[in-house]
């Protein structure tokens, strides 16, 4: 179990996670900074759950920088993840995005209302990732890229 | 045959009717004349009857008198007078009887005279008996006239019977003239009315074995509608199944290129980055194919639209396309037609699109657009002065991903016209084309059925 995740992630189709992984691994993120949850169920039991094999929800709230959630999740919908998570106090402040498959992109600008951050087409590349990063404003999520390596934007 | 058609049978009826009109007059017509000539023929018979009995009546008359004339017995007298009695009964009879005939009356009145003249004359016999004896009536006799009276009387009779012959023949042959003529016309009629009802019956058989065709048909045509639609359904459901995968294939290729772009001997380094670009295609297709299904089951929403704004929309939403090129634009009349806008703009998006793109070898590029044959079936027809095509090749134009042009000289999937077609069949118009090699290419269609 890690420690402090930076990004947690929650896709359950496993192409998907492999890719989405090494998007990241290039971008400079280290595997071990990344949760993975399979199923919304478990995602959820991860941030809430309270017996002992989870985290504590205030803990991740404070160590997790980004959460990228997958809309079509079986079991626990995405959108049932992105409610909970926005509407918890400990949490509602943890970045989301939404990977999305271009079918599902009626889907995506719905989520809006439930407060979601931003979204990724899938299949997601680093440079996609690196986007996201800079939209949030996490720079700090990935190892590579400390913050003075990035070009300020120009006013 | 040629009898079959509407006019055909009108025409047959109408006679039909008219002949059983004319049928029926006739009839009628003979009906009464054969009712009175039989009603006339039994009073001729009467008549005849008559006659014989007054002649019976005259003829115990003399055989009265001269039995009496011979043997003096009064006993023979009685034939005498009973007859004498009933004879002015009898002949009032007659009279009566042929009231409406002038020669029997004369006839008649001829014979009343003579009747009366014979009895004045047996009157003479008989007292001539009483007085004079045998001898006294034999001179009376002698001397009498009555062989004159009764020969005379023979001829009345016989003329009055003739007569009275004559009339019945007469009558009795229009009797069977008329029965004849019946005859006829209630065969032919019958013939004609079986004629009419066999041809009745053999057209209704037609009219329902057509009528069962046409519903065969449009059993068929709803049939293949259902088939359409669920063909399109699945369409839709396999693209969006593949895309994952697709998705997927293009991701692992991409983290190949990326990680071993360097490390592949130069024989199979593009290879990774061919494989992209062909994923890429399969997306690009897959995205086409399932554009191309969701507007075959859309619904068409249909109503009096201006096709000006139609057109406007889509040369507006093109103007990036075309940035930088020299077009020149020939935009004519666009009418108000019945039909669904959003859709009509994608037409006009792909065939416009098209025409750009397969002018950009031509400096000025001409495109134009107008409306022609307003009244009868507005045809709306787009021309550009491009590279054209093999009219040969033409009716592969609206295939699904059918290209008359290499990839290399002209970018494109070649679903645009497929797209263009399947909105025109769901507005029941018509598309076609006219295109000459290097001059340019004319599209026109119709946004309905003709009127």
């Amino acid at each position: 179990m890690q420690i402090n995740p930076k990004v947690m992630l929650i896709e359950d189709d496993p192409n998907d996670l492999q890719l989405t992984m090494r998007a990241m691994v290039k971008a400079g993120v280290a595997a071990s900074d990344v949760l993975v949850a399979r199923d919304g169920e478990e995602a959820l039991h991860y941030i809430f759950g309270e017996d002992g094999k989870n985290y504590d929800a205030t803990a991740l709230g404070t160590s997790l920088r980004l959460i990228l959630l997958d809309l079509k999740l079986p079991k626990i919908s995405g959108i049932e993840v992105l409610m909970k998570i926005k509407s918890d106090e400990r949490t509602r402040l943890i970045p989301v995005a939404i990977l999305t498959s271009s079918d599902e992109d009626q889907d995506v600008f719905s989520c809006y209302k439930y407060g979601v951050n931003s979204y990724v087409r899938k299949p997601v590349s680093s440079e996609k990732f690196e986007s996201i990063v800079k939209e949030l404003g996490i720079y700090w999520v990935s190892v590579n890229h400390p913050i003075s390596q990035h070009t300020p934007r120009p006013l | 045959m040629k009898l079959y058609t509407k006019r055909g049978i009108r025409s047959i009826t109408i006679l039909g009717l008219m002949f059983l009109v004319v049928v029926l007059v006739l009839s009628i017509r003979s009906f009464i004349i054969i009712y009175n000539h039989y009603k006339w023929i039994s009073h001729t018979n009467e008549v005849l009857a008559q006659i014989y009995k007054i002649n019976i009546l005259t003829a115990k008359f003399t055989r009265g008198v001269r039995g009496y004339a011979l043997t003096g017995m009064p006993m023979l007298l009685l034939p005498y007078e009973e007859a004498v009695k009933n004879l002015p009964t009898e002949i009032n009879q007659l009279k009566v009887l042929t009231l409406d005939n002038p020669n029997q009356q004369k006839h008649i009145e001829e014979l009343d005279t003579l009747i009366k003249q014979f009895e004045d004359q047996e009157l003479r016999i008989i007292a001539a008996r009483k007085n004079a004896g045998i001898e006294g009536a034999k001179e009376q006799i002698v001397i009498g006239s009555s062989e004159n009276l009764l020969n005379t009387e023979d001829q009345i009779f016989n003329d009055m019977v003739k007569e009275e012959q004559a009339l019945l023949l007469q009558r009795e042959t229009i009797l069977t003239n008329n029965v004849k003529f019946m005859l006829i016309v209630f065969t032919s009629s019958g013939l004609i009315g079986m004629a009419h009802l066999l041809f009745s019956y053999r057209k209704i058989l037609e009219e329902i074995a057509l009528a069962a065709k046409n519903q065969e048909l449009a059993l068929n045509v709803q049939h293949i509608a259902i088939a359409n639609k669920e063909l399109e359904a699945f369409t839709y459901s396999v693209a969006h199944d593949l895309r994952a995968p697709l998705r997927h294939i293009d991701g692992f290729t991409r983290m190949l290129e990326e990680e071993c772009r360097n490390a592949l001997p130069d024989s199979v380094r593009e290879l990774p980055r061919q494989i992209c670009e062909r994923v890429s295609y399969m997306g690009t297709m897959i995205d086409a194919m399932l554009t191309l299904s969701r507007i075959g089951q859309s619904e068409i929403d249909p109503h009096l639209s201006n096709l000006k704004t139609v057109l406007d929309a889509a040369l507006e939403e093109l103007k990036k396309e075309y940035k930088g090129r020299n077009i020149e634009w020939q935009i004519g009349e666009m009418p108000f037609v019945e039909c669904d806008p959003r859709l009509v703009q994608i037409v006009f998006n792909n065939l416009l699109s098209n025409a750009i793109k397969y002018t950009n070898k031509k400096d000025p590029a001409v495109i134009a657009v107008d409306c022609l044959n307003l009244d009868k079936e507005p045809t709306i027809r787009i021309r550009d002065n491009g590279v054209g095509f093999n009219m040969k090749y033409a009716d592969k134009l609206f295939g699904l991903f059918q290209r008359l042009h290499r990839q290399e000289d002209f970018e494109g999937t070649g679903i645009g016209l497929a797209i263009v077609q399947r909105i025109i069949q769901k507005h029941q118009g018509r598309i076609w084309c006219e295109s000459e090699i290097n001059k340019g290419t004319t599209f026109l269609f119709t946004l309905g059925p003709p009127k």
